[in-house]
């Protein structure tokens, strides 16, 4: 598995099928972990939403606290200890840290897809141009699309597992 | 180099591998497009919360 990738200077199998074969493999794990993915994305945009009603909620009751405080006559229902607007409009440091951890994974993902979309893409045509003067070496440039394609694989399910990590994670920070 | 024998007496040949390569783009594409709107409003929330802007790596 991991010592697979240094074959480079025998090249027992460079074999078309072969090649093929990692192609389509490594393309299925990574619409496999698209849609894991994709789930994650739906949970983290719960919480996310949550945290975010929880804040603006939070801001509004502090509005109306501080009014009814205000208020000459107010009857004093008030057992929450006061707290500024500034505290009230905050998340926690570690739900900060989360979402931070989050977003790199969000842009790290955007990141990964235009790799994909170079090592297939222009790898194509890539091929395509050099199949006719160097067939050899367009199958030798094959094998190393390959290779980057699994790459790009292992990268993204490492997305994966540190957002699923990450929303687990958050999702534990609501405590109620 | 005489090794490389089988590009063109193995079931497929070069331009197969090119289709392969284009579609195979095509289908994570498509996967993707599940994710792409998520993405975007993923960022969006974390930013609000944050109250910065975390599109281009600026933290």
């Amino acid at each position: 598995m991991g010592n697979c990738k240094k074959q480079d200077r025998k090249r027992p199998e460079l074999d078309i099928n072969e090649i093929s074969k990692r192609i389509k493999f490594e393309s299925k794990q990574i619409q496999k972990t698209f849609g894991d993915i994709e789930e994650l994305l739906k949970k983290s945009q719960r919480l996310m939403q949550r945290l975010l009603t929880n804040r603006n909620n939070r801001m509004v009751n502090g509005n109306t606290f501080f009014n009814v405080a205000e208020a000459p006559a107010a009857a004093p229902i008030v057992p929450i200890p006061p707290q500024t607007p500034e505290a009230l409009l905050q998340i926690t440091d570690f739900q900060r840290i989360l979402l931070i951890n989050i977003s790199e994974q969000l842009e790290r993902l955007q990141t990964l897809r235009a790799a994909l979309r170079a090592i297939l893409v222009s790898g194509a045509a890539t091929i395509s141009e050099i199949s006719e003067e160097a067939p050899v070496q367009a199958l030798i440039f094959a094998e190393i699309l390959a290779e980057d394609l699994s790459v790009a694989q292992r990268e993204i399910q490492e997305v994966r597992n540190n957002l699923r990590n990450l929303v687990l994670t958050l999702a534990g920070t609501f405590v109620i | 180099m005489g090794n490389c024998k089988k590009h063109h007496d193995g079931d497929l040949d070069i331009r197969d591998l090119i289709k392969l390569l284009e579609s195979e783009n095509n289908q994570i594409e498509s996967s993707f497009e599940g994710i792409e709107e998520l993405l975007r409003r993923n960022e969006k929330l974390a930013e609000q919360l944050l109250g910065i802007r975390t599109k281009r790596g600026k933290y």
